[in-house]
């Protein structure tokens, strides 16, 4: 690569196309302002319906405007629409892009975060050449079609059926949990094609989430939102040619995607943005009135302890990435801190708020806080149960022999 | 323009792992458990001739004096590296004492006199120092031929083999930090029993002795602070090390103990605790790395960092040395088995300079709660 720009200059020419188009963030912006605002203390993405419709446009607009500015997919390979530039260039665009107001991705991270990857690594020459530049421009969104009511912590026991007829297959079933599926064009699905054997009897596909026989309906969960979806799959025709990796291959694309998915998840488990801003917590316990109590002070200094310590090991594995040494199994430690994080801080903030917590007295950034209360539980089963990733760590990481 | 991450890189480079390397291979072949079972019975504590052989041939208590003062200069992520090798094996002499603490004293004292005197008999390992910096006693008078010190502390690691103390003493100016030398006829120290026997405490009397007044007058509170807050980067370092091999020593066990017809690791009980043992470890050497390079490359963010790792590793270090005991059953628990040694060294460390506790009030304070 020996046009490669020198990264000064690469964010020079970044931050012009930035401010080109966004204006800057006042720098304070990004702090708190106490009883300013909305007090919504987001766990799941659980948007109002409308208005995540009318987002889209504007999201779809900066994925494109990204393209051609060539900063849409900086490590990506050049050859399927990528920049071919080593991770720390993204990572330092990344940052960059947090001074600027431009919207916010959350709808792409399976689509970005999960899918795509996937497909650069599992799907054939002309797959790539079709998904890949449609999902980094944005002109397509992607979900991720695996659990099913039968099928959570076992998950290669999916009875999704996907039945050869000719050049087409013919898939029935019903797909459970499905983030962002009434927003996609296209989902990985994972098939059964075999009755056995276990693990070798499952296929990949990509199919057109607009496709006669697909029904998507929002899944409401117990925090009463719907983050997540169930699809119904009746009869949806596919063509072979839309098959991701070799039939009864589909077990091990779908476990290149869920690795993505932990990596994903583990990200939001750092304690510098969001719920888990250490200022924060800090304007919590100030504005409680219990910043002088001793036992209150103790459990601050505890808790931030624990998130920042899972963001120290996420810049650690980040940095191993980032020497060429690609993350293995052992990213999934950070799932398991995010879980624990996050019942963490539900009870700090339980024991800071009282009864607060219990009943909108109308108090700015009291009541809240229930969504964090209520989203722990999410935390501890999403990505994989705790205890399913824990099997997963003995076995591949620790060397431990199966549970019997 | 600040747009690229400031937040220090955490990868090892390939000197580190040279560094890892050869440091576990000389603890290997001088500091076995079997070797260490058998130094602990002496009145030392720690094996004389290793700690030469360390000197010459590794140079290793020269690594964090600069060369001006005749050391290898090196700076806190290569004593992270060293200090997670040492507590790993459980090094019994007093490397923590000279290096972490006495050190580190003297250089964050400024003292340039004292560091020129001092530093180059640590750095050859000839002098053996440690440190009092912690709730002394001590009151220092000065005379007309200079200052003389007065009182008793305990808990001093390494102090009945030390030949050099730095010592914290009142003076009517406040906190000051003194040099005290151990063949003084006013200094009498006494190794305590101690909980770790692997890093053995002693009890230090000062009756009129003679000492070196190092920094100002009055100046020491921020040079202790310092001081402590550089040795825990060093305890941290040491503690995820210790922890690692307690882990190493379940995953053995748990591979290789069958009961119920099958290897113990099959059942989830066994094999779900071992996991988080390792996320604890894994956890504990990224905080202690991470406080490391904060403290190398001098960013704002060192004495947060710095509390976080301590109060973390500290603990993880504790539970995993705990569960160590559980996941190897009734032989985890007799005086054979090494266990306990890691188990009474990660209470021994939790405790040494500042509690859990107290590194979470720390944090709170820092922050500006």
């Amino acid at each position: 690569m020996s046009d490669q720009p020198q990264l000064e200059d690469f964010l020079a020419k970044a931050e012009g196309f930035l401010e080109s188009r966004y204006s800057r963030r006042a720098p304070e912006r990004g702090r708190l302002q106490w009883g300013e605002g909305s007090d919504e203390v987001r766990v799941f993405q659980e948007p109002d319906p409308i208005e995540e419709a009318d987002a889209l446009p504007e999201i779809r607009a900066w994925r494109s405007a990204l393209w051609d500015a060539g900063m849409a997919w900086i490590s990506g390979p050049t050859e399927y629409g990528g920049d071919g530039l080593p991770r720390s260039y993204e990572a330092a665009f990344n940052q960059l892009t947090r001074k600027f107001d431009v919207p916010g991705d959350a709808a792409l991270t399976v689509s970005l975060g999960m899918i795509a990857p996937t497909i650069l690594r599992h799907a054939d020459e002309r797959q790539k050449r079709e998904y890949l530049p449609a999902l980094y421009r944005g002109d397509l969104i992607a979900c991720q079609l695996f659990s099913e009511p039968g099928a959570g912590s076992d998950l290669a026991s999916i009875r999704t059926r996907a039945i050869r007829q000719g050049d087409s297959w013919h898939i029935t079933g019903q797909k459970v949990w499905t983030s962002g599926a009434h927003l996609a064009d296209i989902g990985e699905i994972i098939c059964q094609t075999a009755p056995e054997p276990r693990h070798h009897n499952l296929t990949a596909f990509l199919i057109d989430m607009h496709a006669p026989g697909v029904t998507v309906r929002p899944l409401r969960q117990m925090t009463g939102g719907a983050a997540f979806n169930e699809v119904f799959l009746d009869g949806v025709e596919v063509a072979d040619s839309a098959r991701l990796g070799a039939e009864g291959e589909g077990w091990r694309v779908a476990l290149t995607t869920l690795s993505f998915e932990r990596n994903a998840m583990g990200h939001s488990a750092f304690g510098g943005v969001g719920i888990l801003s250490t200022d924060r917590l800090m304007q919590l316990v100030r504005h409680s009135g219990k910043a002088n109590d001793p036992l209150v002070r103790r459990a601050f200094g505890e808790l931030v302890t624990e998130l920042r310590v899972a963001r120290y090991a996420q810049d650690v594995m980040a940095d191993r990435a980032r020497a060429s040494q690609p993350p293995g199994p052992e990213i999934a430690l950070n799932k398991l801190a995010l879980s624990s994080n996050m019942a963490a801080l539900g009870e700090f903030v339980g024991s800071i708020l009282g009864r607060k917590l219990i009943a909108d007295s109308g108090e700015w950034g009291t009541y809240a806080w229930t969504s964090v209360v209520l989203g722990a539980p999410g935390y501890r089963l999403g990505g994989g149960s705790d205890e399913v990733l824990k099997n997963m760590i003995a076995e591949r990481v620790l060397g431990l022999p199966r549970p019997a | 323009m600040s747009a690229v991450s400031t937040r220090p890189n955490l990868a090892f480079s390939g000197e580190h792992e040279v560094l890892r390397n050869t440091v576990r291979q000389f603890l290997a072949a001088t500091s076995s458990p079997a070797d260490m079972r058998r130094v602990m019975e002496t009145p030392d504590g720690f094996d004389r001739s290793t700690w030469s052989r360390m000197a010459e041939q590794l140079g290793l208590q020269a690594l964090l004096v600069p060369e001006r003062y005749e050391g290898l200069g090196q700076g806190p992520v290569e004593a992270h590296v060293v200090f997670e090798e040492m507590g790993r094996a459980l090094y019994p002499g007093p490397y923590f004492a000279s290096v972490a603490l006495a050190t580190n004293a003297l250089l964050c004292s400024g003292d340039e006199g004292a560091c020129r005197d001092l530093l180059p008999g640590i750095a050859a390992g000839s002098t053996i120092a440690t440190a009092a910096v912690v709730e002394t006693g001590f009151q220092a008078t000065r005379n007309s031929d200079g200052w003389t010190l007065d009182g008793s502390t305990a808990f001093v690691p390494h102090g009945h083999v030390a030949n050099l103390f730095l010592m914290s003493a009142q003076t009517v100016a406040g906190r000051s930090l003194f040099a005290v030398d151990a063949a003084d006829a006013g200094v009498e120290s006494l190794a305590l029993e101690s909980l770790d026997l692997t890093r053995r405490l002693a009890s230090v009397k000062l009756a009129g002795a003679r000492a070196r007044l190092v920094g100002q007058d009055g100046g020491a509170a921020p040079v202790i602070e310092a001081a402590i807050d550089r040795a825990l980067v060093a305890l941290a370092a040491e503690e995820a090390g210790g922890a690692a091999r307690c882990l190493e020593m379940s995953v053995e066990y748990a591979k290789q103990r069958e009961q119920f017809g099958r290897p113990i690791g099959c059942f989830q009980a066994i094999a779900h605790r071992c996991v988080e043992m390792l996320q604890r470890v894994e956890f504990a050497r990224a905080a202690s790395r991470y406080a490391a390079s904060c403290l190398a490359s001098g960013t704002s963010e060192f004495p947060v960092a710095v509390r976080v790792a301590a109060a973390y590793c500290g603990r993880a270090y504790r539970w995993v040395a705990t569960e160590n005991i559980q996941v190897h059953g009734g032989i985890g628990f007799t005086w054979e088995h090494d266990a306990h040694l890691h188990y009474r060294r990660s209470w021994a460390s939790e405790t040494l300079l500042g509690n859990t506790d107290g590194h979470h009030l720390a944090i709170a304070e820092r922050l500006g709660l």
